[in-house]
């Protein structure tokens, strides 16, 4: 059983704010780790891996500070990890871009049976790159499986959500799965378990290496304009100090605009 | 701009049509309801392939839900255009086909300009919800998927039953990890009633705590309610929640932490110890 799990490095989306002098988005300086919904997807391929045997390779389409979050993956189970590196990738909001490198890695990894991935990734939740993945490599695909467990090295069982529907199917390999986040709780790797993991065992690879080029403009079929903030108006009314004079206040108020 | 609106729904079908005659470039539009008969990714492509005529199209427009994402991935490996999906809002500007759409936990708007057509965008289901279908009286074409190989057999199907619908309740009492114990939710519960409001609650208590069931979760990876009045006790406010209450009319915080950023995103807030406020407040409406 070969597992490919795909990871996204992402600044933590909590800590985003808008910078209150130039208005710019700031998104540098900020902490960055492994995007929640593909945590799941490690740990469910980790868990596969320890009760059907084979290997996990993780792999993340990424800056060189993307490497951190592979030897992550490393330290919470995973065999090995590939960095396909691209300086400007902050610059690429194509999601099919995205999804056809990452199928170019998945197909010259030979014989990867079952690709897992997060329903999403967190910062940007296109939502589309798994299906895109198993459109351009032609693997079938199965979103938002919340249970899955392997028969033989052919076939598995899986439950999913599918648009409001819970559905349970038998499927062979291979596959793209993305997981939901019931499916698992994720193991954590300490900070020393990562700082142990050999730096043999994470290979940095460049886009030339699987046939394309790195030029921005070669992944900008949506190009990208600008960020606003999205904001909406409120009134800060806020009390304090005596709990029962503060509600009479807050009742009031709530009577002024009509909505008790 | 030649565009064909595709969904798998037909109700989602009407209402990206009814938002789609607010996008001026578009100048000719075909409909097309694509039944997937629970077909997955290579049957859909499949049946594409031989039953639409996706050539010289522009534009296509769906919605977000599973199915419709994957058609709008076999559509765009197949037209190697450009993709971007839940997005809300679609316009020209300076002859360019521009989209807006969420992004970082709904901070931000990220504004992208579509430059290789043809463009297959995804509409947000909270700009869907907002289009009322009006009468629909254009031919829409049908297409049905093969099923034509045997790679995913479906085992069962049950349509997931919720036993609440937040997202059309007019009052919600929302509770977050500052109410501390399980059996302390009651007090939210009669607050609640007497409100005449459903409950809610945020991420740590329904994934994390698992003390009130997912389908009351508002945020990001939860429900979009936007009721009249939304009253969130001792939730601090991330940006993932924000995002679920955003475009609720009035909001009021009840919170201990002066500092918690939920203040910054409210109408009207008590600082203080909710255990003493919310019974009070209970008592007084």
């Amino acid at each position: 059983m070969n597992i490919t799990v795909l990871l996204k490095h992402v600044v933590d989306s909590t800590e985003v704010r808008f910078d209150k002098n130039t208005g710019e988005l700031r998104l540098r300086g900020l902490p960055e780790k492994i995007s929640d919904y593909d945590k799941h997807a490690i740990e469910e391929a980790i868990r596969l891996k320890s009760k059907f045997g084979g290997t996990v390779t993780a792999i993340s389409f990424g800056k060189k500070d993307a490497l951190k979050s592979l030897k992550e993956a490393v330290a919470m189970g995973a065999d090995n990890g590939i960095l396909i590196n691209h300086p400007q990738v902050d610059q690429i909001y194509d999601p099919y871009y995205i999804a056809t490198v990452l199928g170019k890695v998945i197909e010259k990894n030979d014989n990867c049976d079952l690709v897992l991935c997060g329903v999403m990734s967190e910062d940007i939740t296109n939502k589309i790159v798994g299906p895109m993945i198993a459109a351009s490599i032609n693997f079938n695909y199965i979103p938002n499986v919340s249970k899955m467990s392997i028969e033989d090295n052919s076939k598995f069982k899986a439950l999913c959500e599918i648009d409001e529907y819970e559905i349970e199917v038998e499927a062979s390999f291979p596959i793209v799965i993305s997981v939901s986040r019931k499916i698992n709780e994720p193991r954590l790797a300490t900070k020393i378990q990562i700082m142990k993991v050999q730096g043999k065992k994470i290979s940095t690879i460049s886009l030339e290496d699987i046939g394309m080029t790195e030029s921005v403009e070669a992944g900008s079929a949506c190009h990208f304009e600008s960020f606003t903030p999205i904001t909406k108006e409120r009134k800060h009314v806020i009390f304090e100090g005596d709990a029962t004079s503060a509600v009479k206040e807050l009742i009031n108020k709530l009577e002024q605009e009509k909505v008790l | 701009m030649k565009t064909i609106i595709i969904s798998s729904d037909e109700n989602n079908l009407k209402k990206i049509y009814k938002y789609a005659e607010q996008i001026e470039s578009i100048e000719h539009c075909d409909f097309i309801v694509f039944n997937t008969n629970d077909g997955f990714i290579k049957n859909l492509k499949n049946s594409l392939v031989n039953e639409i005529d996706i050539a010289n199209v522009d534009l296509f427009l769906l919605s977000d839900s599973d199915k419709d994402q994957e058609i709008a991935s076999v559509l765009t490996a197949l037209t190697n255009g450009s993709c971007s999906t839940n997005c809300s809002k679609v316009y020209t500007e300076n002859n360019k086909l521009c989209v807006e759409r969420e992004v970082f936990g709904g901070i931000a708007y990220l504004k992208l300009a579509m430059v290789k057509m043809p463009a297959i965008i995804s509409l947000s289901s909270g700009l869907l919800n907002d289009q009322a279908i009006h009468e629909f009286n254009v031919q829409f074409k049908r297409i049905d998927t093969k099923i034509d190989c045997d790679e995913i057999k479906i085992l069962s199907k049950n349509k997931i039953k919720k036993s609440v619908d937040i997202t059309s309740a007019k009052k919600i009492v929302s509770v977050g990890r500052g109410i501390g114990q399980k059996e302390r939710i009651e007090i939210i519960e009669k607050l609640a009633q007497k409100l005449d409001a459903e409950v809610g609650c945020s991420r740590p208590i329904s994934e994390d705590y698992r003390w009130l069931p997912i389908e009351r979760q508002v945020g990001l990876t939860g429900e979009t309610v936007k009721p009249t009045l939304y009253v969130a006790v001792g939730i601090s406010g991330q940006v993932q929640h924000i995002v679920g209450m955003r475009d609720s009319k009035v909001v009021v915080a009840i919170n201990n932490n002066k500092s918690a950023p939920i203040f910054e995103y409210c109408d009207y807030g008590i600082v203080g110890d909710l255990f003493e406020i919310v019974p009070i407040l209970e008592n007084t409406i």
